[in-house]
């Protein structure tokens, strides 16, 4: 069985992808040669710049990228995924693509992976700045890797969930509009389905559910609320309210921080292994 | 080679296809003949690993398609009806990237491309874009990712569908290629002289059911149930007509186009007799030809109801 390096979906995906290199070679140095330069120029005024600023602008700017990274994937991940499988059925190359010997998990997780590509890149492009900003905001090395590890998951489970979409969807555009109702609901329509919730508690014993509201199930999958639960985290020290309180947040953050990651592992588990049991036979009739 | 026994596959409300029997040998070339809607698609998909029966079984080199689709994916080509190609690659790197899917070695796949490529007639155009191909050309590309894997069996649903007369007849005589080669081939299609070159078995196939199917000359000797013979009479028709058809051997005769069409059981000689007797009998032939049975002949009688 070939590896991912070899999964020739993968490499197709990541060729499709490089449509720049049509553009002559001698075009490409050049242009690439001036962004190159023009892109560590400003990279080293940057970083200049936040050496010589305090430790505090560092760390906001750590969370401004983070959080920026965040939005980048929940809105970008399952939009460029919604498009794997129905555009094939589309282009009705899928067909073509079912016949051959490669197994329904490589032809999903070439995909997938291909779709990765696009926080590999901005992670990759960003590693110098962010590494800068960590060590001058004296960032935690665990809340710099758990930030990484949300980003990460996050991105996995967005492209899977856009990926189940399409498999799901007859068209693109049905695909593409699903998964990102679904990940603005994840997003903003947890935080109303929670807040509706404890409107309803509230009238019986408010302040019994105000410290445990992170404890709702279903903000357990908003990716939001799990960077700040990461942000917060390590800030108790300016914490005024009673030491009881904190250690409640403390323990419901740290629920979040463990109910996320597994929640997305299981949930892209599952997708995963719907997609591939549903054509393992023959019975796909689409 | 490949094995149908009562293959049947039913959608909502639909049979697609019913009770489908069918049996070839290494080899064989089999025309699936049959109108738009006929179920020919729907067999073929059966076949390509691609639609689960509803019943009946279906075994190609001996593996049941449906037990074993992997193995039976190893032993088929597969050129839908219907079929996209990825634009955004070269022409080698399209083949490539199917001679990657099936697992063939790295190191043969450029001798393996070469080979489809120059079948094909396609390597002058190897390091092309895809989407700089004609539709001809595109067919032959698709064609040849099709035999990428040497494949023993291939299915090809309306292969020539789409194209120009000279497209058409470019295909037709790499089809001619792959059945020196020993291929066993079903090739679907309603576009019947297409295939009664290179066939030599035959399948006509009308709402799910198979209406015949066999040897393409016992199937024309079946169909037609002798000759016909097509005479050119110089005078009155109808007193010709009435003349002719009292004589042996004539089964029917119909007057079209100031010609008769004579249904008729017998050999050459008798075939001469009755040129003879007509004679005899006072009538002034201009011309006297045996009609050619052609596939299409057959498919006219055959779902129109005429054989059963």
């Amino acid at each position: 069985m070939p590896s991912l390096s070899e999964n020739p979906v993968l490499l197709r995906e990541v060729r499709s992808r490089l449509r720049w290199r049509r553009v002559s070679k001698q075009t490409l140095l050049r242009g690439g040669s001036v962004v190159a330069v023009l892109a560590l120029l400003c990279y080293a005024r940057l970083i200049t710049l936040i050496n010589r600023g305090r430790p505090d602008d560092a760390s906001t700017l750590w969370w401004v990228i983070a959080y920026g990274l965040l939005a980048l994937i929940v809105l970008l991940a399952p939009a460029l995924a919604a498009t794997a499988i129905s555009q094939e059925r589309e282009q009705q190359t899928w067909e073509g693509l079912v016949v051959t010997r490669l197994t329904p998990m490589q032809i999903l997780a070439g995909k997938w992976t291909a779709r990765q590509m696009l926080l590999g890149i901005t992670l990759v492009i960003l590693a110098p700045l962010m590494i800068a900003v960590a060590i001058k905001g004296h960032l935690p090395f665990v809340q710099g890797l758990l930030t990484l590890v949300i980003l990460v998951m996050t991105s996995g489970f967005y492209s899977a969930m856009g990926m189940f979409c399409s498999y799901v969807a007859r068209r693109t555009a049905a695909a593409t509009a699903t998964a990102l109702l679904i990940s603005v609901f994840l997003c903003l329509g947890t935080l109303l389905v929670n807040e509706i919730f404890f409107q309803l508690m509230a009238d019986r014993d408010y302040t019994q559910y105000t410290y445990y509201h992170q404890l709702t199930p279903i903000l357990w999958l908003n990716p939001f609320l799990v960077m700040i639960d990461l942000q917060e985290i390590y800030n108790t020290s300016s914490y005024t309210t009673p030491s009881y309180m904190v250690d409640q947040w403390t323990f419901s953050r740290q629920m979040m921080l463990t109910a996320y990651p597994a929640l997305t592992a299981i949930f892209t588990a599952l997708m995963f292994t719907f997609m591939t049991a549903r054509y393992r036979k023959p019975s796909r009739e689409r | 080679m490949i094995r149908i026994e009562k293959l049947r596959k039913e959608y909502k409300g639909l049979t697609a296809v019913k009770e489908l029997d069918l049996q070839l040998e290494a080899g064989d070339i089999f025309g699936f003949i049959g109108p738009n809607g006929a179920g020919k698609t729907t067999t073929i998909k059966m076949l390509a690993t691609l639609l689960k029966p509803s019943s009946g079984k279906a075994y190609i080199d001996g593996v049941d398609v449906v037990a074993n689709p992997e193995a039976v994916r190893e032993r088929i080509g597969y050129m839908p009806a219907f079929f996209g190609i990825y634009d955004d690659m070269r022409v080698w790197e399209y083949l490539d990237f199917f001679a990657s899917a099936y697992r063939l070695p790295r190191n043969e796949r450029p001798r393996i491309i070469d080979d489809v490529l120059n079948l094909t007639d396609l390597i002058g155009k190897k390091d092309n874009y895809v989407e700089e191909l004609s539709t001809g050309m595109k067919q032959r590309l698709c064609l040849a990712k099709t035999l990428i894997h040497d494949p023993k069996v291939l299915l090809l649903d309306e292969p020539a569908s789409g194209l120009d007369p000279r497209a058409r007849i470019e295909i037709k005589e790499l089809f001619k290629e792959l059945k020196a080669m020993g291929k066993t081939i079903i090739i679907s299609s309603h576009i019947l002289p297409e295939l009664a070159d290179f066939c030599n078995k035959v399948g006509i196939i009308e709402r799910g059911e198979m209406l015949i199917s066999g040897d393409v000359q016992e199937i024309m000797s079946q169909v037609s149930g002798g000759k016909t013979l097509e005479i050119r009479i110089l005078g009155d028709l109808e007193h010709a007509a009435e003349t002719t058809h009292s004589l042996p051997g004539v089964r029917a005769v119909r007057t079209l186009d100031s010609k008769l069409h004579v249904d008729f059981n017998g050999d050459l000689e008798a075939q001469a007799d009755l040129n003879r007797l007509l004679v005899e009998k006072g009538l002034r032939i201009l011309s006297f030809t045996e009609q050619q049975t052609d596939l299409e002949d057959i498919f006219m009688k055959v779902t129109k109801g005429l054989v059963q």
